[in-house]
């Protein structure tokens, strides 16, 4: 636990957290003002709900990009800075420490999507639409899911892989995750070796843009797929098998 | 520990057992459903004369984007898919043709994406994404069933309207370059499809007579303009694909009545670059042909042109 605190700590202290954090919020905060507009195919996305869902889409990224950033250097810096060595002489196992190290960049991750949730929140009350807020904690919980799951992903990658490959792959993960649905319908209109070769992609990294959905639908209303959640559930826990798996030579 | 880890396993059996048992397999059933609808139609179908058109004659394939769902009578086979992009086609599988189609979920999928129904829609379908549904996909089901069976009985007639004329192997490239990049004649097809239009709307027939008569000497006057080649792929065009609309509108028709099938597909008036505008004209010349001389498709064996069954009259 203290090994989480510690990292927790410093990944709040770190600067892009904040920076990437304050970018949403203008973001969010240009949408759901007067000051811009969005269309989606040619329309303006008018009404609550609509442009709700399009802001829950942008923190869902956001979220995402926040997960990577945060996750990606967490690991190897520690080894690099020879900390690991501090643990060692503890007797902590590496899948303690690995997972501990994990659990602080998932922590980071999720506060700093609770912030952009209050941006929505505080948008929903300006739009008149507080009666939506109460739903926006099972939302957040299942907003959390996604960002775990890329959190995760780079965290145990990171034990294994350098960083620019972690980072690549990282970064896949994201553009595959949020554009799930399109690239599935897209995949079908192509074919061929590209339309295979996307098959292949969709099939390892998970749909982040239908778990945001299913977040969605919770605060709007709609009806949840829980099979979508379930799916969200299984990815979190066969990566996690990873931290057993993946260990350090180091070590 | 142990107990840890039993729990852990447990855990991922538990999640993996619960993805399993709430996803969604096989065929669903709003494409069951279409696919049934759509059998039932059969005998109003058999009302517009095509001899031996029978539906359940056909196995038709649902792609799911992954898998084709292979469904004929009752009987629902999951299969390799033939095509591993959406196509709405015939296709000769174990010596026999079958329709294929996108799931019905698919094809909005593909609404959603392109704002059209893309290059299946190549002509074919004209709905925006809002009202394509069931009823739509229908249409679209039979429009390929009807390639299946001029495949089927009449491959050799149809064929012979381009047989030993075309060059290329994609006959669309002849319309694009001699047809729709030749400006005088795209003014005066765009005439044509204005006249045989009203031809279609007046309810007085020596008017009707006039209007194709005058759609016929303006034909002659624009086929002057194009080569061999190009006019066997228009009257290619025109009977395969005009014919095959006919029948999806008027399977269009059955399910949402006349006023739905006079505004979704006896309004073209726009000129289509490509093969789509023989889809339309083809479907006009067909209606006029049921209203002048509703034998024509006694013995129609898809070898003679629209047109001349026109001037026949």
């Amino acid at each position: 636990m203290t090994i989480m605190m510690n990292a927790l700590k410093e990944r709040i202290r770190r600067k892009e957290l904040y920076i990437v954090v304050v970018v949403a919020v203008i973001i969010l905060a240009l949408f759901g003002s007067d000051a811009a507009t969005i269309s989606v195919e040619g329309e303006a996305v008018i009404g609550f709900q609509s442009m709700f869902r399009v802001l829950h889409v942008v923190v869902n990224v956001t979220g995402c990009l926040l997960a990577m950033i945060l996750s990606l250097p967490t690991i190897p810096t520690e080894y690099r800075e020879k900390r690991s060595h501090l643990v060692w002489i503890r007797g902590i196992s590496q899948v303690k420490y690995h997972t501990q190290l994990t659990a602080a960049n998932i922590v980071s991750s999720a506060l700093a999507v609770t912030i952009l949730y209050l941006t929505l929140a505080f948008y929903a009350i300006t739009q008149g639409a507080a009666g939506y807020l109460p739903a926006m904690l099972p939302g957040l919980l299942i907003t959390y899911m996604g960002i775990a799951i890329v959190s995760l992903l780079i965290s145990v990658l990171s034990i294994c892989l350098p960083s620019f490959a972690v980072g690549l792959i990282g970064s896949i993960c994201i553009v595959a995750g949020i554009g799930h649905g399109l690239l599935d319908s897209y995949k079908n209109i192509i074919g061929g070796f590209s339309g295979t070769l996307i098959k292949w992609i969709l099939w390892i990294f998970p749909d982040l843009n239908g778990i945001q959905g299913q977040a969605a639908n919770v605060i709007i209303g709609d009806g949840v797929d829980v099979h979508v959640l379930l799916k969200g559930l299984l990815t979190l826990y066969i990566i996690s098998l990873g931290l057993l798996l993946f260990r350090k030579k180091e070590a | 520990m142990k107990i840890y880890r039993i729990l852990y396993g447990a855990l991922g059996a538990a999640l993996l057992a619960g993805a399993f048992f709430t996803g969604d397999y096989g065929l669903s059933d709003e494409n069951i459903k279409i696919y049934e609808d759509a059998l039932a139609l059969q005998e109003q179908v058999d009302e517009l004369g095509f001899e031996q058109f029978n539906l359940n004659e056909y196995k038709v394939r649902f792609y799911d984007g992954n898998v084709d769902y292979v469904v004929k009578g009752n009987d629902v086979n999951k299969e390799e898919a033939v095509f591993t992009t959406f196509v709405g086609t015939t296709y000769k599988i174990d010596g026999e043709y079958q329709v294929i189609l996108p799931t019905v979920e698919n094809f909005a999928e593909m609404y959603k994406l392109l704002g059209t129904a893309g290059s299946l829609a190549e002509g074919e379908v004209n709905f925006t994404e809002d009202e394509y549904g069931s009823a739509e996909h229908i249409a679209a089901l039979w429009h390929e069933a009807a390639h299946a069976y001029q495949m089927t009985y009449y491959q050799d007639e149809i064929l012979s309207l381009i047989e030993g004329k075309v060059s290329v192997e994609n006959i669309e490239d002849v319309i694009v370059s001699a047809v729709d990049s030749n400006e005088d004649v795209v003014k005066l097809y765009q005439k044509q499809m204005g006249i045989l239009n009203k031809a279609y709307i007046t309810t007085d027939l020596s008017e009707k007579k006039a209007y194709i008569e005058s759609y016929l000497e303006m034909e002659t006057e624009r086929r002057e303009l194009l080569d061999e080649e190009a006019c066997a792929v228009e009257d290619y065009y025109e009977a395969a694909e005009g014919t095959a609309r006919y029948i999806e509108s008027h399977v269009y028709r059955f399910q949402e009545g006349q006023e739905a099938f006079e505004r979704e597909y006896t309004n073209e008036t726009e000129y289509q670059k490509g093969s789509g505008k023989y889809y339309s004209m083809g479907m006009l010349k067909c209606c006029l042909l049921d209203e002048l001389n509703p034998g024509w498709k006694d013995n129609y064996d898809f070898s003679v042109t629209l047109t001349e069954l026109l001037e026949a009259l």
